[in-house]
């Protein structure tokens, strides 16, 4: 009996074991840079093809240049001139390092469905239906079907409103920061912060037929009320229904929220980390940066990238990723990282989420 | 509001860089708290917009083509060899604000700025960690300026200075780095260093020109 649970606990801890293990992490150095040799310090000098693994770099060792191609090492060049151009950056590369979907906006693509009334307000024509009329629009998505559309509409009072082809009208109470659509074309996000309350009247107050102590009452009544009211928020909202907060105001950026390329969406709101709306992990040393961000096809899984760390959602953290990347394939995404180790070994790194 | 001339046959930068000088003027003009904040701390605005103006325009003309990710990894990781790369819209580098942040917490005239006071000076990753973190803040950015402008006032003797030999003087300090002699400063400000590329291409103009074009043509009601 005593043998039994023996082989019966032995096995238990090996599948915990098994189950409990984080993905292998392969280690692969690229290239090994000589004592004073230094990465030069040109902002685009660095690139990594991570398909290949291939790095280019240019270093400088006692005021000489060197270039690192493919693997092949050449120089010394007295200036950098005498070589061929390193390689550059370009911004479909700083694109496509963005960890969270950046599709190319074509704000012309819309333009053949928008009309203007004889008042001067407008209207969206899809389908041979004629929706509207709205004072203005600021954004029109439309489904990669055309079977519908979002807006974001303003009335003659400067109120958002967020409508649909369907029917659905909501009130923004703010302004809007950018609009994600997802990968799909189906799924829209976006945070709203909300505006100080503007008492109206002011506008037609005449201070010149007022009393220095009229003036100072009403200054001190405009003063108590402004302390009274509620302190302004930002919240956010998935496809026009689900509400997300509130949050303190202005806690979100251009990239945040945002979907993942694989049609999941984050946020980070003081540095806590939210999940297809879910709380997830409030981190303490590390700052959350949407765009280095990655997170699994379920969702589940995820990793953040800094200066100092990357981390892993198993709780492994690595050390320096000085350059980040994601490759998915058949749904499973890996992670590849260069870091300088030693100040002279330039590694690859690679790990399953 | 800012006006436009070519004034004593100096080039006209305004027409030299055109969109970018106007984006970086469009810049100052949407965030009046950069104003605000100086008028605060008694700077005249003009002053201090105009030695970072070249900054401005040059940040405008690279902001597409920089990824300096991987640098500010290698300035955490490993401090000094890697810390000669700008960040942020007045290009502050790492070094010059290790520089800076040191120099001033030796200085007792500025053991009330608390601020000041709260920052880790330690050669350590943390320490650079939130440095950087700074030096990608727009309100911490100005602070790094304003610390310059006042500890520049206060190492080299200035008042007697005319002010646009001052803001010369000062500008070629931030752009160079104020730890050279006032002549060798002086001696600088009379040549073109300045490039607005990534890295040095064919043209080269001179950084405290561009400074006191952007002041003679700058008005604010403190000016």
């Amino acid at each position: 009996m005593k043998k039994q649970l023996f082989i019966v606990s032995l096995l238990f801890g090996t599948i915990l074991q098994v189950f409990s293990q984080s993905p292998a992490v392969n280690r692969k150095v690229l290239l090994t840079l000589q004592q004073g040799e230094i990465i030069m310090y040109g902002e685009s000098f660095l690139s990594l093809t991570i398909a290949t693994g291939q790095v280019s770099i240019t270093t400088k060792m006692d005021d000489k240049f060197y270039i690192y191609k493919n693997g092949v090492k050449k120089g010394p060049f007295e200036n950098l001139d005498e070589q061929e151009a390193p390689q550059t950056f370009n911004q479909e590369n700083a694109e496509s390092k963005c960890a969270v979907y950046q599709p190319q906006e074509n704000p012309e693509a819309y333009e053949s469905y928008l009309s203007v009334n004889d008042d001067g307000t407008y209207s969206i024509t899809l389908n041979n239906k004629k929706y509207g009329p709205y004072g203005l629009i600021s954004h029109l998505h439309v489904w990669p079907d055309k079977s519908g559309f979002f807006a974001i509409t303003t009335d003659q009072n400067m109120n958002a409103f967020l409508v649909t082809s369907e029917g659905l009208k909501v009130a923004l109470k703010g302004d809007v920061e950018k609009i994600h659509v997802s990968p799909s074309g189906k799924k829209y996000l976006f945070a709203v912060n909300e505006r100080e309350a503007v008492d109206m009247s002011v506008l037609n107050k005449d201070f010149s037929k007022m009393t220095q102590e009229e003036i100072m009452k009403w200054a001190k009544e405009q003063e108590q009320k402004a302390n009274n009211a509620p302190t302004p928020t930002s919240y956010v909202l998935l496809n026009g229904t689900t509400k997300f907060g509130p949050f303190p105001q202005n806690s979100f950026y251009s990239d945040n929220p945002a979907f993942t390329k694989n049609g999941n969406w984050i946020m980070s709101v003081n540095n806590t980390l939210y999940i297809n709306g879910v709380k997830v992990k409030e981190f303490t040393d590390l700052d959350i940066n949407t765009c280095q961000t990655y997170l699994s096809s379920d969702g589940k899984k995820y990793a953040i990238a800094s200066y100092d760390k990357i981390y892993f959602s198993d709780g492994k953290t690595y050390p320096s990723p000085m350059e980040t990347s994601a490759v998915e394939k058949d749904g499973k995404i890996t992670l590849k990282w260069l870091s300088l180790e030693n100040e002279k070994d330039l590694v690859l790194y690679s790990r399953d989420l | 509001m800012f006006l436009y001339g070519q004034a004593n046959d100096q080039p006209d930068y305004n027409e030299i860089f055109g969109e970018q000088y106007i984006e970086a003027q469009r810049y100052l003009n949407e965030n009046q708290w950069i104003t605000t904040t100086l008028v605060r701390h008694k700077i005249d605005p003009c002053f201090a917009q105009s030695i970072i103006y070249p900054e401005l325009i040059r940040y405008s003309c690279i902001k597409d083509k920089i990824e300096i990710q991987a640098l500010k990894t290698l300035y955490v990781q490993y401090g000094e060899k890697y810390a000669d790369f700008s960040v942020g819209r007045f290009q502050i580098k790492p070094s010059f604000a290790e520089k800076l942040e040191t120099d001033l917490k030796k200085n007792t005239i500025f053991h009330s700025e608390n601020e000041l006071q709260k920052i880790d000076t330690a050669q350590s990753v943390k320490a650079r960690l939130e440095r950087i973190k700074r030096l990608e803040s727009a309100t911490w950015q100005l602070q790094y300026l304003m610390w310059f402008i006042m500890l520049s006032q206060e190492r080299f003797n200035l008042a007697t200075m005319p002010d646009g030999e001052k803001l010369k003087f000062v500008a070629t300090a931030y752009n160079c780095g104020y730890n050279k002699p006032a002549k060798q400063i002086i001696e600088i400000s009379k040549h073109n260093y300045f490039h607005t590329g990534i890295f040095s291409g064919k043209d080269f103009y001179n950084y405290s020109d561009i400074s006191l074009f952007y002041w003679r043509n700058c008005s604010h009601p403190s000016k």
